[in-house]
Parts: C-alpha cells; structure tokens; sequence
C-alpha cells in the first residue's frame, strides 16, 4: 500500500485533461503510452458528509486498481478514526459502493469532469 | 420481428433446456435426500439416547447384583427396600406438608387477628358515625325550627309592611288632600291679603290726605309765622313713590360685587327707591341700580380728594350730598352727574352731612363743629362748636338738628335759636357712631361704640329700647344703622362681617347676614322696605333682597 | 411480450443443485459428516440460503470457529454476487450438482468480505440496486420510490416471491420515452481479473439498437483488438445468448434482481482441459 502522490497542481491539470477524453470514446485512445497512464490513474475528491471532519487534502490522486476499502482505510488513518469505527463511502450521493468495488470501474461510471467525487461520513447518509 | 422472435425463442429454449438440466432432475433427488438425512439423524439420536439407556440399565443391574448377594430372596429384599424407600418417602412428604399446615394455621391465625383488628377499628367508626349522625339531627332540627321561626317572623313583617303600605297610602291620600287645602287657603289668604293691603292702601291715602288737610290748616294757622316749613312740605304732593306697607327682611345676598378699589365707607338708596349711590376710600361716588338681580353701574361722580364718609339725596332725589375726609362737602346734581358745590371751611374730616332744606346743607366734622351751608350764596352761614368730634347728625323738620358725637352724646340744635348751645343732651354709653331717624320721625336709633344700638323716643327724650346681639360688635367710629321704612326692623353691620337685623317692637335680633368677609360699615333700606343694601371695609357691596 | 414475461418467469426459477462439503481438515468429531445437499435459486445470495449448511456442518467443526465460508476448486466464493454469476464463472462446465467446500477457519481476508448478518446482504443489495438506477435512470426511480417498496423488493427476493418482486422491479426496468435507460448497467466477468464495469448507452447516435457485440467491444477492447473473443463462451443466467441481441432488452429481461447485467467469460480452452 502506498500513499497517493501529493500531485502538484500543474501535473494536475494535465492529467485531469487528459483523462476527460477517456469515458467519452475509449477506442479513440489508442497509444499504448498514454493509455497505460490512463488505465493506471485516476483523480479522486474526497467530501465529507454529515459529522465527518473535514480532510486537508482532499484531492487524490489513485492507481484504478485500488478498492472502495482501501479509500476507506486510507481515509480513517487520515482522519484518525478507529479501526474498529464504521466509514461510509458515497457514490453520488446516493449509493454505497460495494468495497471491493475497483476505483476505476466507478471513475468510468460515475466521473465528471475528469475526476471521481466520493462523499464520507461516520453515519449512513444516504439509503 | 421475425429475428427478434427467433432470438426470444432461442433464448427461452435454452433457458429451459439449462432448468431441465440444471435443477428438475435434482428436486426429488435433494428433497428425498434432505428428508433421509433428517430421519437418519433423528435417528441418530434416538439411537443415542438408547445407547445411554441401556448402560443405565446395565449400570443398575449391576449394582442390586452385588448387593443381593447374600440375601435369600433378592426380590423380596428389593422389594421391601422399594417399601422402605416409598414410605420414607411418603413419611417425608406427610412432614412436609404438616410443615405447610402448620405454617399456613399461622399466617391464617395472623390474618384474623388482622381481621378483628380491623372489625374492632370498623366498630369504633361505626359508633362515631351514630354519633354524629345523631348530633346532625339534632342540629338539624334546630335549623328547621329556626326556619320556621324565620318564616313566621317574615310572614309577620309581611303583614305589618302591609298593613304600613295602607296606611302609608291613606296618608298620602290624605297628605294630598291637606295639601289642597293647604293651597287653597293661601290662596284665600292671599286674596285676603291683597284686600287688606288695598284697604290699608285706602287707609294710608286717607290718613295722608287728613294730614294734609290738617298741615294746611295748620299752615294757615301759622301762615303769619314765617316759617319755611311749606318749602319742605311743597314736593311731598306729587312725590312719595315709595311708600313701605310693611318691609320684610331680606335673607340673600341677591348680588355681591366689588364696587369700589378701597373701603366703602357709605351706603344709600335715594327716595324713589330706584338707585343707590356708594362712597369709598377710592374717593368715587358711584350710583348703582338693581335691575335683574345685578347691579349696574349708572356714573360716578368725581371732585372729591378724599374718601366719602357720608351720602345724602335732596328730598326730590335730584341732588347728591357727599362728606369727604378732605374737610369738604360737596354737592352733584344726579341727572347730569356734574359736581355743582364745594363746600369747604372745616378744619378737620367732614364725618357728616345732611340736606338740612333744599336750599340749606349742614354738616358735623372732626373738627368739633357742626357748620350750616347756604347752597344760594355757597358759603357758611352757621357755625356751630358743638365740643365733641361729630360722627353723624340728621336734621328734622329742616330746622331740628340732631348730632351724636365722640364724647357719647346726643346733642340737639335748632337753627332757629341762639348758635352755642344745644336745646338738649342725652348721655349715652359709649361714643356715637350713628344716627338714623326712623320715618315718624318720633323715633331716633343711635349706634354706640358699647355694640348696642338704642331708640331713643324724641317725644319722651329717653331711651325707649335697648338692642344688643352676640356677636355684634361695632366696627369702627363712622358705623351706620338704620330703620327699616315700616319702622319694625333696624339693621346694623357688625366688624365681624355679619349683618344684624333686630325686630324693634320685640327688641331681638331678626336675622343674622353672613355674605361680607370684612368688616360692614353702612348700610341702607329701600324706601320700598323690600331690598338692604350694606358695605364693608372690603370693596364690596351686597345688596339682599328675597325678590 | 409473453415469451418475455415467459422468459422471466424461467430465469426466477433457475435452481443450482449444490453438494456442500466440509473441508477435511477442518473436520473436528470422529463421525464423517454427510455431504448436504440443496437446490439454490440462482438469483440469491448463498447468506440466504445456508442456514442448514451451517447448522450441519457446526456439529463438526472446532467450537472456536470463524465465519462460515464458501470454496470451489480452491477459489473462495464472494457471498455478494448472485449464485448463478458464481456458478457461471467457476461451476459452468463442472458436473451436476456443484460441489462446494465449506470453510470455518482461515477467512480469506483479502479476497471475501465479512457477511455479519442477513441485513449485511440487504444492505448490500440496495446498494447495487442504486447504482444500478442511478446509471439508468440517474437514480430517479428509485428515489421516488417509498421505503416499503425497497422492502418489498428484497422481501420478494428473499422469499422467493416473483409477483412481489416483479410489481416493484418493473417501475425500475421502465424504459421508454424520457425513462429510457442512460446506459446499461453491467459488470463483465473473467476468472482471476476485476470485474469490467463501463458506462455504455444501449441506442447509438442514430436510434440504432446497440447488440451484445457492441457491448463486448466496447467493454473488452483488448479481446477485441486481439480477436480472441472467440475463445470465450459469454454466458449469462447460465445460457448463451446470440450476440446479436439488444442489450437494452437484455437489461430489462436479463438482468439480475440487483438490475445488473451479470456476463460471465468462460474460456472454452478451460473447458477441454
């Protein structure tokens, strides 16, 4: 496991543009460079939600292979939650996803704007 | 449409063909499979159970082995012991259960002692509530007794208020007919009343005209006398307007009003009886007339440089005489309000001055001199040194001269003798403040500084009456009395502010005045004797009438 | 639209017969427990179903035991995909009935997750029925559904009660005029890889009907690009449907009571070895 690079804002916003181009026509994408990068990472915003406190850093960015449980676990050890203290995770507000749900499926799924927005909180929120 | 169904029946069919491979051919064979195995291990179970049952058994056999070894009979023993043990039992159920008796005669004994407790406590309750149910009664009784005592009394008080109803009613009825009477007899009385004035009227006429008729043979009779007596009597015919019947005494102050800015000193009606004039230390003469219940102003006269002491109208009412504390006296004619003589030639205040005859003035100072005025020749003709200082004088007869002075007495003069002494003297109690003659002329009322007034009959020289009142005292030097017209009632004002109304004939005090809040110098009757009018120390002057 | 209505009716009765086996080393009491066996719907989860399993197989076992787990063929079984994905994905060419091992001891921690309750699968499965709403109809069926009819959603699963289930499940299988799905909510399955999960419109710019085929070049686009698609069979509900068939319909028809399209690859080389 390790943590996500703490990406400056240049390298940012060149990724993120060239992310954007992906869901829209994945066959377009068709060297094997860029789409390796793709495939490999994407950027994810972490809100919280209800009584959760509120992370410094809240953009991340995340190899696709990652799972909902391990965002989670990250965000615990961020916010120094217990182990044993239940984190919710939201997809749109409106859905948990499954944790050992890969980030990059719900990144193609449910990104915008070059960027997967994921809410937390210490109780259910939504559903 | 014709693919999609081919697809559609594609699928169906290979959905169908997956359940007829995949799970009919398996539902007996689980279901049966599920069922052995819940027999097999129900059975398994059962068999356990046995298994454990049956080494109890062996267990059991065992044991009565080893004990029924050297007993003859096993059985018997076993059965015996079996005996043994059931009645040991039974032994121990009977104690136990004696042990329940036992216990439950004691908790049974206690509960009714509980309940005897509870039946004595019912008891005691009981007995109390008979009690008081008796008391209640009796209590009870009482109220209705009393209640009907109530009643009886009410039904009582009922009937008298009736009865008082009539008789209140019969009263009434007869309250009203008295009433009717009562009005009618005034009414009677009245009538009888305005008889007996025209008849006195009548009487009056032809007691005046027998007058005249003997004054003019008098006169005749004394033609060759020389004497100015006919001047006095001359307007007398077509004159008199005001002729008195009987005077009532007023009892309200009918107006109040400032007539001056300082002391009124003087006070008096003219002859008509329609205007009076006032003097004050303001050195003004005002006339007055009472018309409506208010008194409006009809002129002032002006000239004076002093106070006015003194008022006097000419006998016709168309001069005006006014004394004033510059050592003068001075005359106005009333219609044209024009000051026509100043008299002067005192040497101190003039505290007097009466119309002696139409032509002729005389007036009394402080001076200790009494001088006679000739209005023609507008100068002194008489001087006379009386002794004393002269508060007030009234002429008779316009050659009679009557003064009362400081040194408490009453001095008569008569013009026509020699100038220097007094025909007369009387010598009262205390200093003259007043004089007023009353309208026979028989009578003289004096005002003294010892607060009582006294007649003094002028044909038998002496003092024929004495009045005097709690209360009544006299204010100051130049006090003023007066006769009522009909002679029946004289009125003085007291330093207290009252003012004092005596009855002659009974010599008591009439009626009290109480209206002025200083001291009452003057005061005047109507001729008409219906009205008074009186003033103070105050600016004020009051006129009383009842009319 | 019979055969549709058919066609569900023969999908909610799809049954897997299993033979559950305690694993042998895990076997604590001298007897030999009995394999047992049951008949499981395919559209369950094994939580519902196994209750007796673990009651049997209790007896047997170490009292201090851990959570009762799944295993086939040395591959542990993840409780929250329907039976007949798993079956699919591993049991499709495997002889009848399926024999499972089960597990008290060593819980794969990094492969399965943790199943504390029945109200764990329901959770679950609500959650995947959002998702799924939310990719076809941006959630709004769902949200202007009331509480009881997510009850009765997972009451008809869970008994087994296919009026009940249906009466809610087709207000979020509407799919005409402005209800029309936004795209297809499917996840493609290969053994020992992630699951492929891509948004994908079931209409094409041109009103045109998007097939299975377009799906699977859309969503494996290396399979494609290398042309070995044709190694594997595409198999969902435990058939093979023609690859000429829409995938709007197959979502509505198809689809898993969680509303998920659940195609499973099976390499047919597997199948011959």
């Amino acid at each position: 496991m390790t943590e996500p690079e703490d990406t400056s804002p240049a390298s940012v916003t060149a990724e993120t543009s060239e992310v954007e181009t992906k869901p829209e026509s994945p066959q377009a994408v068709s060297s094997p460079d860029v789409k390796q990068k793709l495939n490999l990472k994407v950027d994810i915003l972490l809100k919280p939600a209800g009584d959760a406190p509120i992370m410094k850093k809240k953009k991340w960015t995340v190899d696709r292979t990652k799972r909902i449980c391990w965002v989670s676990d990250f965000i615990k050890k961020y916010i120094k939650m217990e182990p044993s203290e239940s984190l919710f995770l939201y997809v749109n507000q409106s859905y948990a996803p499954s944790p050992d749900t890969d980030i990059g499926s719900i990144f193609d799924c449910f990104g915008s704007d070059g960027k997967l927005v994921l809410h937390y909180c210490k109780s259910q929120a939504w559903g | 449409m014709a693919t999609d169904t081919n697809w559609k029946r594609d699928l169906l069919n290979q959905i169908q063909r997956r359940n007829r491979k995949q799970s009919y051919p398996f539902i007996h064979l689980i279901q049966t499979n599920n069922k052995l195995q819940e027999i097999a291990s129900s059975l398994h179970l059962k068999n356990v159970q046995l298994q454990v049952e049956i080494e109890r058994l062996k267990e059991e056999s065992i044991s009565s082995h080893v004990r029924g070894d050297g007993v003859v009979s096993i059985a018997t023993t076993h059965q015996l012991e079996q005996k043994l043990f059931k009645l040991q039992e039974e032994l121990t159920e009977m104690h136990k259960k004696r042990g329940e008796n036992a216990q439950q005669i004691i908790d049974l004994n206690a509960l009714l002692q509980e309940k005897e407790k509870e039946i004595q406590h019912k008891d005691t309750m009981i007995s109390s509530m008979v009690e008081t149910n008796v008391t209640l009664k009796q209590s009870k009784k009482a109220l209705e007794f009393s209640i009907a005592e109530l009643e009886a009394t009410n039904q009582m008080l009922k009937d008298e208020h009736q009865a008082l109803q009539m008789a209140f009613t019969a009263l009434e009825e007869r309250y009203r007919k008295t009433q009717e009477d009562n009005s009618d007899l005034i009414q009677r009385w009245m009538e009888q009343k305005a008889k007996d004035a025209d008849r006195m009227n009548a009487e009056n006429a032809d007691f005046i005209k027998a007058r005249q008729q003997r004054l003019a043979k008098d006169l005749e009779e004394a033609a060759k006398e020389q004497v100015p007596v006919d001047l006095d009597k001359g307007p007398v015919d077509g004159y008199i307007p005001a002729v008195c019947v009987m005077a009532s005494v007023p009892s309200r102050a009918q107006c109040v009003f400032d007539a001056h800015e300082g002391e009124v000193y003087s006070v008096q009606w003219n002859a008509m009886g329609s205007f009076f004039a006032s003097g004050g230390a303001d050195r003004k003469i005002k006339l007055w007339e009472y018309h409506n219940g208010v008194c409006e102003s009809r002129g002032t006269l002006v000239g004076s440089n002093a106070g006015i002491t003194s008022l006097d109208y000419s006998q016709d009412d168309s001069m005006l005489l006014g004394a004033s504390n510059d050592f003068a006296s001075r005359i106005w004619t009333v219609v044209d309000q024009r000051l026509r003589h100043t008299l002067t030639g005192h040497s101190g205040k003039v505290l007097s001055a009466k119309f002696l005859t139409e032509g002729k003035v005389v007036s009394g100072s402080h001076d200790r001199t009494l001088k006679i005025w000739d209005l023609v020749s507008k100068s002194c003709v008489k001087t006379i040194f009386a002794g004393s200082s002269c508060n007030d004088l009234v002429t008779l007869y316009g050659a009679s001269i009557i003064s009362g002075h400081f040194d408490k007495r009453i001095r008569f003069w008569d013009t026509r003798g020699p100038a220097d002494s007094s025909i007369n003297e009387i010598l009262l109690q205390g200093r003259l403040t007043s004089l007023a003659l009353a309208s026979d002329k028989n009578q003289l009322l004096c005002c003294t500084r010892d607060d009582c007034l006294k007649i003094i009959d002028l044909r038998m020289n002496q003092v024929s009456c004495t009045l005097t009142a709690d209360g009544f005292k006299v204010g100051c030097d130049w006090s003023r009395a007066v006769f009522s017209p009909d002679r029946e009632y004289a009125a003085a004002g007291s330093g207290d502010g009252h003012l004092f109304v005596w009855n002659v004939s009974k010599a008591k005090v009439e009626k009290i005045l109480k209206e002025h809040s200083h001291a009452v110098v003057a005061c005047s009757w109507n001729p008409s004797g219906v009205s008074l009018v009186s003033c103070e120390k105050g600016k004020k002057v009051v006129l009383w009438s009842d009319f | 639209m019979a055969d549709d209505r058919e066609i569900l009716r023969e999908l909610w009765d799809g049954k897997i017969p299993v033979s559950f086996q305690l694993a042998q080393e895990e076997i604590y009491t001298v007897e030999q427990p009995d394999p047992f066996f049951l008949l499981v719907p395919r559209l369950t989860y094994f939580p519902l179903v196994t209750d007796k399993v673990y009651r049997h197989m209790v007896k047997h076992v170490d009292p201090d035991h851990g959570e009762m787990w799944l295993e086939f063929d040395n591959q542990p079984l993840k409780w929250h995909y329907p039976i007949g994905v798993l079956y699919d994905l591993y049991g499709y060419q495997s002889e009848l009935p399926w024999t499972l091992t089960v597990h008290f001891k060593n819980f794969p921690e990094d492969e399965l997750l943790h199943c504390p309750s029945k109200e764990a699968v329901e959770s679950h499965f609500m959650s995947v029925v959002k998702e799924a709403d939310a990719l076809k109809h941006r959630g709004q069926a769902i949200n202007n559904m009331q509480k009881k009819d997510h009850k009765a959603l997972w009451t008809g699963l869970m008994n087994d009660k296919f009026d009940q289930f249906w009466s809610v499940n087709k207000k979020l299988m509407e799919n005409s005029g402005e209800d029309a799905f936004k795209s297809v909510p499917f996840r493609i399955y290969q053994m020992d890889q992630i699951p492929v999960q891509k948004l994908f419109k079931p209409v094409d710019d041109n009103g045109e009907n998007l097939t299975l085929k377009n799906l699977l070049s859309i969503a494996l686009p290396d399979l494609e690009e290398k042309g070995i698609l044709s190694r594997y069979r595409v198999v969902t509900q435990g058939i093979e449907p023609p690859l000429d068939v829409p995938v709007g319909w197959m979502s509505e028809h198809l689809s898993y009571p969680d509303n998920f399209l659940h195609i499973c690859l099976v390499s047919r080389g597997h199948s011959e070895s």
